[in-house]
């Protein structure tokens, strides 16, 4: 169980995992549980909706703001910006044990004097955080399915896992950001605080974006724009998008393996 | 045979603190080598700069012969290293905590881990967040011999040991050598070094100020006395007596001792402790105590000249024979 780092990793980040899919589980089960009654008055509501300005319902209720189907619904509730947030908070919080966390602790002085490179150790490391959020993407999948089976939702399990791969790779790629300043700069309030303020920035920029012409051509730069927007359900996979979220974790991992390599360590 | 660590104008400059200057360093192989210096003098700069946590600004460092930066990963994997301020992973046990690291060095001899965890009596059960200040010491010392290194770096082994403990911990060190070992060992007690190593560096300020067999420095103690009076002495008595090379008095009355005498004394003495009790023996003298001195005062006492603007100070201290205390 603990063989290298990468193993430790898994290992230290079990528990944390096992509570935030319990979570999501129960969050998914009472959104689920509810929709019958949602769908039932589901003229009411979209007529309510429908009365809304446009721009406050494509930034905060997803473009459609659509609660007459199965897929608008999970879109609207749980797709526009929580599932987003979700994989977002656990990158970040993955990549923040993998080096800066490690280093404030103070233990990684003692593990790099023995014979594990710091290369070897980041790589180990990121593997562990795409490892562990992909296995949380599993989860909200699985949670999803299932849930969906059992309320007898008519949506396909391959749009969910379309939607959930993005997800999964947009905290991949949060987390890289994270990942980075930390292996830069040692500091875990600095490397979270990038990583959420980049995630925040980008989140705004992609939703301003649909609403305001001037923003509009720079939603490309935002990486949630590679998501699917605000209703990933649906939409399909887009083979360009999901190497656009995979090319910017891999840059920033080799900033990370470039800037750590070269740096004195703090402790 | 090569020196097991070999630094040649070795460097590193912080933007404020002060790091190391131009050290130059040589340990012999298959001994056991103390690096003396006060908090902040440099010395887990230099240890972290042979183990590449830190890289020299200039100057390099070979160790077992091998380039520091390098030759890195080829260094750590025959060294063995006890940081000072060690922390470990809180939720990991002992056992857990020395499988891991067994196993991030390909594996190593359990018997000889369990030998290790007996003689330091570390009970490996207990999740690290729960042990002592001692207990997660210990393991640290078994993490650093566990894989019987050619080279053990130590960066103040016996804090937080007890007596007990440390009696073990440098049975331990004698017997590293007695393989062949070399222990290169950092502390800011004079004593400790003394009685563990055959050779000692002396760090000041980030600069060697000398290299000394301890064989040699031993003949050369440093004492402080501190003594009370049942009447004032003159201190001026004192300031001439061999061997003393610091005053300082506590006074009696108004205008301090220098005018109304001391009823109490601290004297550091080097060499022979002769003198100062034959000049003592002429006053009547209430209670005497004799410690070991702090360490800027050991170096003011072997390296006055050399240790510059502290050497001005003490000068000044003796002259004056001024009292820090008097009101």
């Amino acid at each position: 169980m603990l063989r290298n780092p990468f193993i430790k990793s898994l290992r230290d980040q079990a528990r944390g995992l096992l509570i935030w899919s319990l979570s999501i589980a129960a969050y998914v089960a009472l959104l689920i549980a509810v929709y019958p009654s949602i769908a039932k008055s589901a003229d009411e509501l979209q007529g309510y909706m429908d009365n809304l300005p446009e721009a406050f319902r494509k930034a905060f209720l997803g473009a459609g703001g659509d609660f007459t189907s199965p897929a608008g619904y999970i879109n609207t509730e749980l797709f526009s910006w929580l599932g987003p947030i979700v994989f977002i908070a656990y990158g970040i919080g993955a990549a923040n044990r993998a080096l800066a966390g490690e280093e404030e602790d103070g233990t990684l002085g003692l593990l790099l004097a023995y014979p594990l490179t710091r290369r070897r150790l980041v790589l180990q490391r990121f593997a562990a955080m795409a490892a562990s959020i992909g296995a949380l993407g599993t989860a909200f999948w699985l949670v999803l399915v299932l849930a969906t089976r059992l309320a007898s939702m008519d949506v396909g399990a391959a749009d969910l896992g379309q939607a959930l791969l993005q997800f999964t790779l947009l905290g991949l790629a949060l987390g890289s950001v994270t990942l980075a300043v930390g292996g830069a700069t040692g500091r875990k309030a600095l490397s979270i605080a990038a990583g959420a303020g980049v995630g925040t920035g980008m989140y705004l920029l992609n939703t301003l974006g649909q609403v305001n012409d001037t923003i509009e051509p720079f939603r490309v730069l935002s990486l949630f724009y590679y998501t699917g927007g605000t209703t990933p359900l649906g939409q399909g996979l887009a083979a360009g998008h999901v190497a656009v979220l995979l090319g910017a974790s891999a840059a920033l991992l080799t900033a990370t393996l470039v800037l750590f390599e070269r740096r004195d360590l703090r402790a | 045979m090569t020196a097991a660590i070999r630094t040649e104008g070795l460097t590193k400059s912080y933007g404020r603190h002060r790091g190391i200057v131009g050290l130059g360093l040589e340990v012999e192989a298959g001994h056991v080598f103390g690096f003396l210096g006060p908090n902040g003098a440099g010395k887990t700069t230099t240890i972290r700069v042979l183990l590449d946590l830190i890289r020299p600004t200039s100057g390099r460092a070979l160790v077992l012969g091998l380039d520091s930066r390098r030759d890195a990963l080829a260094i750590r994997r025959r060294c063995g290293y006890l940081p000072g301020e060690l922390n470990l992973y809180g939720r990991l046990t002992g056992e857990e905590t020395l499988r891991y690291f067994a196993n991030l060095r390909g594996g190593v001899d359990p018997g000889h881990v369990r030998r290790l965890r007996e003689r330091l009596d570390f009970d490996p059960g207990k999740k690290v967040a729960e042990l002592s200040t001692g207990n997660r010491r210990k393991l640290g010392l078994i993490q650093a011999f566990m894989h019987r290194p050619e080279l053990i770096v130590l960066d103040e082994p016996t804090v937080g040991l007890d007596p007990l403990v440390q009696h073990e911990f440098y049975h331990l060190v004698e017997e590293a050598c007695d393989a062949g070992q070399t222990v290169f060992l950092s502390s800011h007690v004079l004593p400790e070094v003394q009685r563990v190593c055959e050779q000692v560096a002396f760090i000041r300020e980030g600069e060697l100020v000398a290299v000394e067999d301890v064989a040699e420095l031993t003949g050369r103690a440093v004492r402080e006395i501190e003594v009370t009076f049942a009447a004032p002495v003159p201190v001026a008595a004192f300031a001439g007596v061999p061997g003393v090379t610091a005053l300082s008095a506590d006074g009696a009355g108004a205008g301090g001792p220098a005018a109304s005498g001391a009823l109490s004394l601290r004297l550091t003495v080097a060499g022979p402790l002769d003198a100062v009790v034959k000049r003592l023996a002429e006053f009547q003298v209430v209670t005497l105590t004799s410690r070991e001195p702090d360490l800027e005062d050991v170096f003011l006492a072997f390296y006055g000249e050399r240790v510059g603007h502290a050497a001005a100070e003490g000068a000044g201290r003796l002259a004056s024979g001024e009292a820090g205390d008097a009101p």
